[in-house]
Parts: structure tokens; C-alpha cells; sequence
């Protein structure tokens, strides 16, 4: 099978089959959920409960009247214990809601599966009520969904690509949703396709995921609209960049969206909880997360409802005596914690305990200018002239170099035999040429 | 010889004629710059602090004379060499107001306690992207020392983890204010004694007592104790106004932390 990929990137060791053949399951519900306001790219919420009040399930409980943010719900029932801050996987410490969980007899029947013909539906409709669920991106940097589904006037949209390469290694959340909610998806990516009023749709997959590939073109078969395309396995395939130049040949450019080339990027598991907020009126309010890594005793795919702290899932799955670090995401850009108090929120794709062999204690060394971050960056930068303007402190340089385009994947950093934290330097230089820019 | 003697005539010839080109050059693109400019820059501490809002000594030395900024720009000279430049652009010497850098945290690395291991870019500008690094508290110093490498008069140095300003170096200009990802130093200006809470923490007593020893744990005390009514509590952490406080000193002594100090300007 030929396949489709882009220029450079990484190939790390897999490690997906801790974990790739384990069916989604439930856990025990947790004793308290905590609900951040601020899950999402954008302005965070502001709270409609106060202390004291009792929450539905699906109940929404924080919103604000801001176009790039989206509302959160309660994802269970319960009493909000207090707001305040808290421990977040990405912020470090945001305001949260913090919601003392009751039984529920109604549980999942709350919501029905009705039938929904998508043609009956405008894009505006589709619009609101994915903004109305919270549906923030779920590969990750959780930007509000009904933004990237409002193209603005003039920008034309032809293309919806669903991104399930999955190319972090160790994850497998988004392989087990394809191959246990195909339809789903594929219901999912049709309500993009008309909301943006694409034409063609496509689904990149990674070739290391063979089942779901066969599973996504037998029920694409007679479609003829939407195209399965098998990708090389590569690191970051799933980049939205790379994946539009390995599908598409076009390059979004320097600064701009994949808008401004008339493509929509999604993630699979985006598109499942688009199908359920247009099939049920179920709001965002759980998802599927990987738990994995040598550190866990019993890897495993898990829906659990946001909020869950994760001091519950590792309880769940069994930390080993032997684990040292626990990372939010996966290994190349996952986010380590600090606090088993940190809930899952709307981007995490997936919990990683490493173990105390893994985690490198090497010193930083002089770079030898070798120049295999320059070889292997996706984005073509120079990372290590980056890194060297950043260290020196030259900030107003930083723009000759295009530090913005940088998409901070981190193969970079992984290929420095040198082991000079690259991406780190390359993020505070952004944000320092943000300062100096504005 | 005669190759000698050409070689010299050749060489005197073209010296003599480059000679004349030059002199004529310099009397023909003659800048004329006021002699004061160079007078005030001689007087100048040469930092290129940037305190004053121009780019450079000499930018601030031309614009004395060029565009009439004032002649106490200078923060970092202070009274000395307002007095000085006054005297030489021939007006009348006004005051700088000193201030000097304060930083308003107090707890040095044995007194507070780590969330984390941290392992990274030592540099607190880049730590503090990262969740703050290895710090407990997500108000205080993070003690990588920023602002100790920024300092162009070498007034702070680093002791356990914290800024210690030398009053008697720093000059006011600002610079590690601006370095600083935490926002904990501030510029102020000191009498003889004065008492300041050394703390920014906004956590709640019990949060904050846990993760440092200097904290300010809102108690009230000082709020109670103090005579004038100088003192507030506000979002759990106690704030003295600078105008009421008559420096006696009694907050100072019943802070059951150590989050009120008493500085000496």
C-alpha cells in the first residue's frame, strides 16, 4: 500500500500495544468530580451555579458571551461543594467547580437516540448546538469546535479532514473509537462537511492501524464523497499541517489557518461528540482517554466523565511502586504533573506514567551543531539557531526565523543528542516575541 | 637611488594630496554638535539602563540638549548628576525622586516547600511557562535569578533563592521589574524606617501556611493591632498604606510569620 506523508519528523518507538487491543471501558464513578471553567482555547467561563447548588447531569453550569469559548456542563449529578482554584493539567492552578457526586438513578437514559437527518439541519443549527454541547478539539489544544465550524465570509471550506493518525506514541483512545464507533464518526465528519459546506471529506489514519483503516473503507465504501487515506506512520503525522500536506499537497502559510486553504482539520473523537450532541443533546461531559505506560499496572481505555481527578483512574488501573513521572497527553507533547488532584478536562487524550528508567536525568550538553534538529523539523526551521537566539536573549530576531510557525511537536528536542531542552527555549521565545510584537 | 627617490616623491605626492582631500571633507561635511551633549554624557553612569525611557545615555544626553527633556531624567545618577547636567545646560536643579527596587516575596528556597522536580531551562522567564517549575506557591519568587543577571549596577545578588537588593547599588531603574515573570518587584521610594508586607500570596491561610514558613496568612493581626489604621486585608493578604503608616513598627512585631518587615531606606 502506497502512502501519503509529509517532509522530515521522527519516527519514536510505538508502544501502542499496551494498550491498543484493551475495549473501552467504564469506571467506578468518582467521589467528586472538578470541573475548570477554562478547558478550552479562549476566554475561560464564568459560573451560573453558586456554592450549595444541586447540578443535574449535563446540567450547563458555566458559559460566557465570548466567541471563541464554549459552555461546560456538569458531568454528573451532584452538589457543588465550592468554586475556586485548583489544580489544572494545562494552567497549572485555574478557578473550578467542584461538584460532590450523588447517585443517578436516571443515569444514561437522560438522553434518547433519535434519528437526525442531516440535511434537514442549516449550518447555523449545527453550529449552535455544538457550541451549546462545549465541544472543544479533543486531540489536544481543545479549541472551541463551533469556531472552526464558522468559516468567515469570503473563506471558502472544500475539504473536512478527521485526523486519526494518532501519531504520539503510547496512545490508542482514538484507534479504540474507531474501531468501536466507526459509524459514529463517520455520522460525525458528514455534520462537519455540512456545517463548513465542504464537499469532500477524508479520514487520515496512520498505516500501524490497519484494522481501523479496513473497518473505515468498508463503511465508506459507497460513499463516494469521503476518502479513506492511510498514512505513514511518522511523528507528527496528526499535526494539522502535516496531515493537510500529506492529504491535500497544499501548505497552509506562514501565520495563516488551515482555513485559509479552504480545509477543516477535526479530531475522530471531536466527531463522535459532534454526533452525540446532534443524535441526543448530550453535551461534552466524558471521553475516551488512554491510561498506559510501563508504570501502570493494568493499561486501558477509559471513558471517564471530565473532571474525574486523577488520583481515581490510577487507583483504577494500579500504579506501580517503581512509576516517576505522570504526563497528561503523550510522551512528545503531553504536559507532566504535578498534583494526582489534576482532573481530566476536554483536551486530555490520555494518561502516561513513566517509569524511573525512562525518565532521562541527563545534563544539558553544548551544542555540537550537528544539525539534526534542522533535519528533522517538520515546520523546516532551525531550531537550533532558535534556541541560541533565545538563550542569548535576542528576541527581536527571533521573527527572521519564524519562531511563530514553530508547532512545538518536539522532535527537536528528541533528537538532540545534546539533550538541550529546545522546545522549552523555542516556547519561552515566543513568548517573549509576543511581548516585543504587540 | 633614482628608484629611491621616486618612490619617496610618489608616496609624498599622494599623502599630500589625500591630506588636502580630507581637510576639505571635514570642514565641508563638519557636523556641528553642541559641546554639551558630550559634557552631559561624561557626567552620565553609562549603564544604558534605559530608566529614563531613551535607548541609550547618549540618546538621553541629545535629547536634554536637543529637546529639552528634563534635566533629573537621569534615575539611575540620581540628585548627584541632575545637579551636574542642571549646571551645565544652566537651569535650575530639580529633585529625583529615589526609589529603589523592592522585591515582595520573603521566602527563600529552605522556607517554602516543592510541588515538583523540576528539570528544564533554569531561567525564571521560561520556568514560569511551565506551571511555575518546581514551586509550591504560584505568587512567590522562583528563585532562578533573573533579575540578579539583568541588574547592570550589580545590586542584586541571590541568597537562598531570593533577591537581596543593595539599597546603597540599586538605582531605580527598573530593569529587573521588568524581567521578573512573577511581577514580585517593585519600585519604591523609602524613608528612614519603613514596614512592608513582604508577600503576595493570595491562597488561603491554611494553603499558604502549608507551603511557606514567610507566608501572610491573613490572620489580621496587624489589622487589629495597628494604631492608625493603616493596615488591610484584602483577597487573604494584608497591605499597609504607605501615607497612614507612621512607622511604629507594631505590625512588624506581631506578624506571627515574619510577612511584615521592616525596611530601612
Amino acid at each position: 500500500m502506497r502512502t501519503k506523508t509529509f517532509k522530515q519528523g521522527i519516527h519514536p518507538s510505538e508502544e501502542k500495544e499496551l494498550s491498543r487491543d484493551k475495549k473501552i471501558e467504564s469506571i467506578p464513578l468518582p467521589s467528586k468530580v472538578i470541573v475548570p471553567l477554562s478547558q478550552h482555547t479562549g476566554a475561560p467561563c464564568k459560573p451560573l451555579i453558586d456554592k450549595k447548588d444541586a447540578v443535574e447531569r449535563g446540567q450547563k453550569i458555566g458559559d460566557v458571551d465570548a466567541f471563541i469559548s464554549c459552555p461546560v456542563h456538569s458531568p454528573l449529578k451532584g452538589k457543588v461543594i465550592s468554586i475556586e482554584k485548583h489544580p489544572h493539567p494545562t494552567l497549572g492552578e485555574a478557578e473550578a467547580i467542584i461538584i460532590e457526586v450523588e447517585e443517578d438513578e436516571k443515569g444514561e437514559n437522560r438522553w434518547s437516540e433519535k434519528e437526525v437527518d442531516l440535511s434537514s439541519l442549516s449550518p447555523e443549527e449545527i453550529r449552535k448546538r455544538v457550541r451549546e454541547a462545549g465541544i472543544a478539539g479533543m486531540g489536544g489544544a481543545a479549541f472551541p469546535t463551533h469556531v472552526k465550524l464558522s468559516p468567515p465570509s469570503g473563506k471558502n471550506i472544500d475539504s473536512v479532514i478527521l485526523n486519526g493518525c494518532e501519531c504520539e506514541p503510547y496512545l490508542t483512545a482514538d484507534y479504540r473509537l474507531m474501531m468501536e464507533r466507526a459509524e459514529d464518526c463517520l455520522f460525525g465528519l458528514k455534520a462537519i462537511m455540512r456545517a463548513t459546506g465542504a464537499q469532500k471529506g477524508y479520514i487520515g489514519i496512520e498505516d500501524n492501524k490497519k484494522d481501523a483503516i479496513k473497518i473505515m473503507k468498508s463503511l465508506t465504501s459507497g460513499e463516494n464523497e469521503i476518502e479513506v487515506v492511510p498514512l505513514k506512520t511518522k511523528y507528527p503525522q496528526g499535526g494539522e499541517k502535516m496531515l493537510i500536506k500529506a492529504i491535500l499537497g497544499r501548505e497552509v502559510p506562514s501565520g495563516g489557518l488551515p482555513l485559509d486553504v479552504g480545509v477543516v482539520v477535526n479530531n475522530v473523537g471531536t466527531a463522535i461528540a459532534i454526533c452525540e450532541a446532534l443524535k441526543k443533546g448530550k453535551p461534552l461531559i466524558e471521553r475516551v482517554i488512554t491510561v498506559t505506560g510501563k508504570g501502570v499496572e493494568k493499561p486501558s481505555n477509559l471513558l471517564v466523565p471530565i473532571g474525574t481527578p486523577l488520583r481515581d483512574i490510577l487507583n483504577y488501573c494500579g500504579l506501580k511502586d517503581n512509576a516517576k513521572a505522570i504526563i497528561m497527553g503523550g510522551p512528545m507533547m503531553g504536559i507532566s504533573q504535578y498534583s494526582l488532584d489534576c482532573p481530566v478536562i476536554k483536551g486530555t487524550s490520555g494518561i502516561l506514567v513513566l517509569t524511573e528508567d525512562e525518565v532521562s536525568e541527563d545534563e544539558e550538553q553544548p551544542c555540537i551543531r550537528c544539525a539534526r534538529c534542522v533535519d528533522h523539523c517538520p515546520m523546516g526551521l532551525f531550531p537550533t539557531t532558535l534556541a541560541k537566539l533565545v538563550k542569548a536573549e535576542r528576541w527581536e530576531e527571533l521573527g527572521e526565523y519564524n519562531i511563530m510557525d514553530c508547532i512545538e511537536c518536539g522532535c527537536c528536542t528528541y533528537v538532540c543528542p545534546s539533550k538541550i531542552p529546545i522546545v522549552q527555549l523555542i516556547k519561552w521565545g515566543k513568548n517573549e516575541f509576543r511581548k516585543i510584537t504587540s | 637611488m633614482s628608484l629611491v627617490l621616486l618612490a619617496i616623491t610618489s608616496m609624498g605626492a599622494l599623502s599630500a594630496f589625500f591630506a588636502i582631500m580630507l581637510s576639505v571633507a571635514h570642514n565641508k561635511f563638519k557636523v556641528e554638535e553642541d559641546p554639551r551633549v558630550e559634557r552631559i554624557l561624561a557626567e552620565l553612569p553609562g549603564a544604558n539602563c534605559g530608566a529614563c525611557g531613551f535607548a541609550s545615555c547618549r540618546a538621553l544626553a541629545e535629547a536634554i540638549v536637543k529637546e529639552g527633556a528634563p534635566t533629573n531624567a537621569c534615575v539611575a545618577g540620581g540628585n548627584k548628576v541632575a545637579e551636574k547636567i542642571s549646571q551645565i545646560m544652566g537651569v535650575e536643579s530639580e529633585a529625583v525622586e529615589r526609589k529603589v527596587a523592592f522585591v515582595r516575596c520573603g521566602a527563600g528556597k529552605s522556607q517554602k516547600e516543592t510541588k515538583a522536580t523540576y528539570r528544564g531551562v533554569e531561567t525564571c522567564r521560561a520556568a514560569n511557562l511551565v506551571m511555575g517549575a518546581d514551586s509550591a506557591c504560584s505568587y512567590g519568587c522562583l528563585g532562578f535569578g533573573d533579575c540578579e543577571r539583568e541588574c547592570p549596577f550589580n545590586a542584586i545578588k541571590m541568597v537562598d533563592g531570593l533577591p537581596q537588593v543593595d539599597f546603597s547599588r540599586c538605582t531605580g531603574c527598573g530593569r529587573c521589574v521588568n524581567v521578573c515573570p512573577r511581577n514580585i518587584i517593585v519600585l519604591e521610594k523609602f524613608d528612614d524606617v519603613n514596614y512592608r508586607v513582604k508577600c503576595l500570596s493570595l491562597d488561603k491561610g491554611k494553603k499558604a501556611r502549608e507551603i511557606c514558613q514567610k507566608s501572610c496568612i491573613a490572620c489580621g493581626r496587624c489589622v487589629k493591632f495597628c494604631p492608625y489604621e493603616a493596615c488591610w486585608l484584602e483577597n487573604n493578604l494584608a497591605h499597609i498604606d504607605p501615607i497612614n503608616c507612621q512607622s511604629c513598627g507594631i505590625c512588624y512585631s506581631v506578624c506571627p510569620t515574619g510577612a511584615i518587615v521592616e525596611v530601612k531606606g
